[in-house]
Parts: structure tokens; sequence; C-alpha cells
């Protein structure tokens, strides 16, 4: 489903980010992609979601090569795609609600379908009384929780996340993980950038570490430290 | 159908949740409007003020005593049919002599002096533009019924260096105009372009969660559109105002020149060339500034 074919991004700083990366994901998969800050990990976030194109290589989805896509192509694209940024990506001016209902938008969903599936997508992250808040009135951990919400609420074919229990606490993070897990069981392929080691060694789940831009272990039933 | 329902909705919700900037933004536009057009208006006034003038310069031809008024009342509806006349006045001797009485009733020795029939009879001509006045002086000189010395009144020199100052005058004026004009427009898109870029990450966003470039620009188009209008309502309530306390003091410095009353008609028309600027204004700007940030 996802295929990097020796992929390397350079910036124009000359700071190699990726170096001739290869690795691919089946469909239904769930893997960590592991690593210490500046492995490269966001950038594999950002190839996948077309914000940046690789400086060589080829990127796959499916059957798209993500780099030639058109812009029609790159908006279905990023429908496909569910999404966790690092930094959240919220609409400062939307509510909770909207924020989650704008994903549903997007695809043209009915005004009558999104009021039924938004509460649902918000009591599943634990957000059911947020749901007017803005996201400056919530705290760090919930504006995770509502980027996640945002990443499900269409189920999309693939989600991706970029440390999406950094700033939750362990127990939410579990709760979160759990859910990514029942996703993931209903067919959802599952990509999530993380170095949050205890979750990746109790999930027992594929592994491919990142170091300076380049992998160096591809591991099923992987655990975070392990070799 | 949707899209647009929303694009409304989500333009009005910006608007609300943006009440600062938004505020900001319909001053700007609304002051900058303003002032094009109370200089448009002015512009407009001091035409119909020099066209007075212009109006005013006249040639005048006397005739000889021969001359009946039959003769000289054909003359002059040969005038009035030559385009670029608009009227010719006829003085008969009786009228003439009357006029001088008037004028010098309180020197009854000047008037004693002179017999009442020694004045000529004449046509003043006044022309729609002061281009046409040569010819009309060029269409009297050589009539035989015309006095042949200084029968043909025209102050060529003096009617030259008035049309040089009304071309001017105009020119400047037009130039003033297109340039005023032109700031605003450029304002106006810079404020509604900076409105826009305080959203440049809600249209980062947007683009990123797969929305379409219309259901992205729509809102912000219409929103843009909403500032115009407001705007152009703002402005044209507050010319409203202005006028009619502002035409009196051109009325005082001008007072031959008959400055019309603006009519309901007239204060609507503007409010609506407002409006009609304000929406394509703030729609465009809004387009132009949301392309600038929406990057595929």
């Amino acid at each position: 489903m996802i295929e990097f074919k020796q992929v390397t991004k350079h910036y124009p700083n000359s700071t190699i980010a990726l170096d001739k990366i290869t690795f691919s994901v089946s469909p239904g998969e769930f893997v960590f992609v592991v690593g210490p800050s500046g492995a490269g990990k966001t950038t594999l976030v950002k190839l996948l979601t077309r914000e940046e194109l690789p400086t060589e290589g080829e990127i796959r989805f499916g059957e798209r090569d993500i780099a030639s896509l058109r812009p029609g192509e790159i908006i279905q694209h990023r429908r496909d795609l569910g999404v966790v940024y690092q930094d959240y990506r919220l609409l400062s001016k939307k509510t909770a609600f909207e924020n989650v209902a704008l994903a549903l938008e997007v695809l043209g969903r009915s005004d009558q379908e999104i009021k039924e599936i938004v509460p649902h997508a918000l009591s599943l992250v634990g957000l059911e009384e947020r749901g007017e808040h803005f996201p400056h009135q919530l705290s760090g951990g919930e504006q995770q929780r509502l980027a996640i919400a945002r990443a499900l609420v269409h189920e999309p074919k693939a989600f991706i996340a970029d440390e999406p229990t950094g700033n939750i606490d362990p127990e939410t993070a579990w709760g979160i993980i759990k859910l990514l897990e029942k996703i993931n069981k209903m067919g959802t392929t599952i990509l999530v950038a993380t170095h949050a080691a205890h979750i990746v060694n109790k999930l027992n789940e594929r592994v491919v570490e990142l170091e300076r831009g380049r992998v160096v272990r591809d591991q099923r039933g992987g655990k975070y430290g392990s070799s | 159908m949707v899209l647009l329902k929303r694009a409304f909705r989500n333009a009005f919700l910006g608007i609300l949740r943006h009440r600062g900037l938004s505020l900001a933004t319909i001053l700007v536009v609304g002051l900058t409007f303003g002032t094009t057009s109370g200089f448009a208006l002015f512009a407009f006034t001091t035409e119909k003020i020099i066209n007075y003038y212009e109006s005013r310069a006249l040639v005048t031809a006397f005739f000889k005593d021969e001359a009946t008024e039959v003769q000289i009342l054909t003359l002059r509806n040969e005038l009035l049919a030559r385009p670029g006349v608009v009227e010719v006045t006829y003085t008969s001797k009786e009228q003439a002599f009357s006029i001088y009485s008037e004028q010098f009733k309180d020197q009854p020795e000047l008037l004693e002096s002179i017999p009442t029939n020694i004045l000529p009879a004449s046509l003043d001509v006044r022309a729609e533009s002061l281009d046409d006045l040569p010819k009309v002086a060029e269409f009297f000189k050589g009539n035989e019924l015309v006095e042949e010395k200084n029968g043909v009144v025209f102050y060529q020199d003096v009617v030259e260096r008035f049309k040089n100052l009304v071309t001017v005058a105009r020119y400047s004026l037009l130039s003033l105009t297109a340039v005023f004009a032109l700031i605003s427009i450029l304002i106006v898109l810079a404020t509604v372009g900076l409105i826009i870029y305080s959203m440049e990450e809600e249209i980062e966003i947007m683009a990123l969660l797969g929305a379409s470039p219309a259901y992205i620009r729509l809102p912000f188009i219409i929103q843009g559109a909403v500032y115009g209008v407001l705007a152009a309502l703002l402005t044209g309530g507050l010319l409203t105002l202005a006028i009619p306390i502002v035409l009196p003091y051109f009325r005082s410095f001008f007072a031959n020149v008959p400055l019309p009353d603006p009519s309901p008609l007239f204060q609507l028309g503007l409010i609506g060339v407002e409006i009609i600027f304000g929406t394509i204004l703030g729609s465009l700007g809004s387009y132009l500034a949301v392309n600038r940030y929406l990057k595929f």
C-alpha cells in the first residue's frame, strides 16, 4: 500500500533528512517508525502527505506515484489519508466539533451525516463534552485527541501520525493506541512515527527504525530499542 | 448547493470570529472609498463649474442700421441650427438703448447727449464649447449686414487662454481621479490581502485535509465581498450626510453656477456604484490573496 523506493530528501541548507530509504507497508499493516529527533520521521510523514517532494526516489500509495500527482489528484490523495501532525494543525477559529466536521465537509458529506458522525468521533477520544470549545480552550492532550478524532472521522484508507501520544498522559495514550489497534483490525493501514518506547514495546508490531535519515532496522514484532 | 451554503456559513462565521480584523478592514476600505468618492464628486462638481464658465464666453455681432429685424432673426435661426451653438440672444436697437439707459440712469447727461437709435442691434452667441466660438466669429465676418469696423466682438486671446486653463484643469482632475482610484484599488487589495494573510495557516490546513480549491476559496471570496459591501454602505452613508453640508459652500463661492441638488436617485446610484465596486474589489482581493497561499 505504501512504498518508499530509494527515497532521498535534501533540504536547501544541505541537510540530508532521508537518505535512500526503502521499505513498504502492506494494506492493513500496523507500523511504528521510531528513531531519535532529527532521524527523518517528520520528513517521511510530509512526503506521504505530499507537503514535500522527494529529491530522489519514488513513493507510492497504492497505484499512485505521490511525487507526480496533479493538483486534483493531490486533493483525492489527502482525502484517503488521516493524518495527525506533530503540531496538531487545528483551526484556531473553529470549535472542536467544526474541526472534526471539516474532514467530512471537504468530502461533501451531508449536514445530517456530520451531526451523527462527529459526536461519535469526539466520544471515541473522550471529548464528547468539549465539542463547542475552541482549540485554545483545550489542554495540549485534548488538542492532540481532537487531531486524532479529525484524522479518523472519515475512515481513511491509511492513518498516519507524527507523535500522536506526545502530550498525552500514559493512560490516555494507551487508550488512543488501543483505539488505533481496533481501527487497524477493521482494515485501516496505520503508520505511527513515535519515540514513545513503552507503547512500541507493548504492542509488539512491526518497527522501522530511522537514524540520520537511514533505515537501520525493519523488524516485525520489534521493540523500541532492540537491534 | 451544499458547497455554497457551507461557504456562506463559513464566511459569516469567519467575519464574526475575526471581529476586530473585520471591523478594521471595513473601516480602512470604507475610508479609502470615501476619500476617492469624495474626490470624484469634487471633480464632477468642478467639471460642472468649468462647463458653466465655458458656456458664458460669447461672440457678439453688431449690425448695421439698415439690417432689418427679420434679416437678423433669420441669421439667428441659421446660427441656432449650427452644431455647438446653444444660445443666440437678439438685442434690438431699442432694447440696447434701454439697457444703456438702465446702466447710466444716475448720469442723465450721458443719456441726453446721444440719440435713442444710436446703439446697434446685436446677436450674442454662446457655444457648447470654446472651440466652437471661432467658427461663429467666422460666420459673421464678411456678412454684409454686420458692421464692418468692430462688428464682431470676440476676445480670441482671452478665450484661448481660458481654453488652455480649462484643458489643464480637466486633465489634472482626470489624472488625479485616476490616481486616487488606483491607490484606492491597491489599498483595498492590500487590506483584504492582509486579513487573508492572517488566515494563511487555516488555508494550508484545509488544503492538507483534502479540501478542494473551491471549498477553500469561496468563503474568503464571500467574506471579501461582504467587507466591500459594508464599506460601501458606510461610505455611501457618510457621503449622503456630507453632500448637503458641503454643497452650500460651493454654491456660495460660485453663486452664478446652477449646481443641481443631488436627487435621492443620484444618491442611491452613488451607493449602488460603491456597492458594485466594493463587491468586485473585496472578492477579487480575497481571490488573489487566497491563491497566493493555496499551494499544491
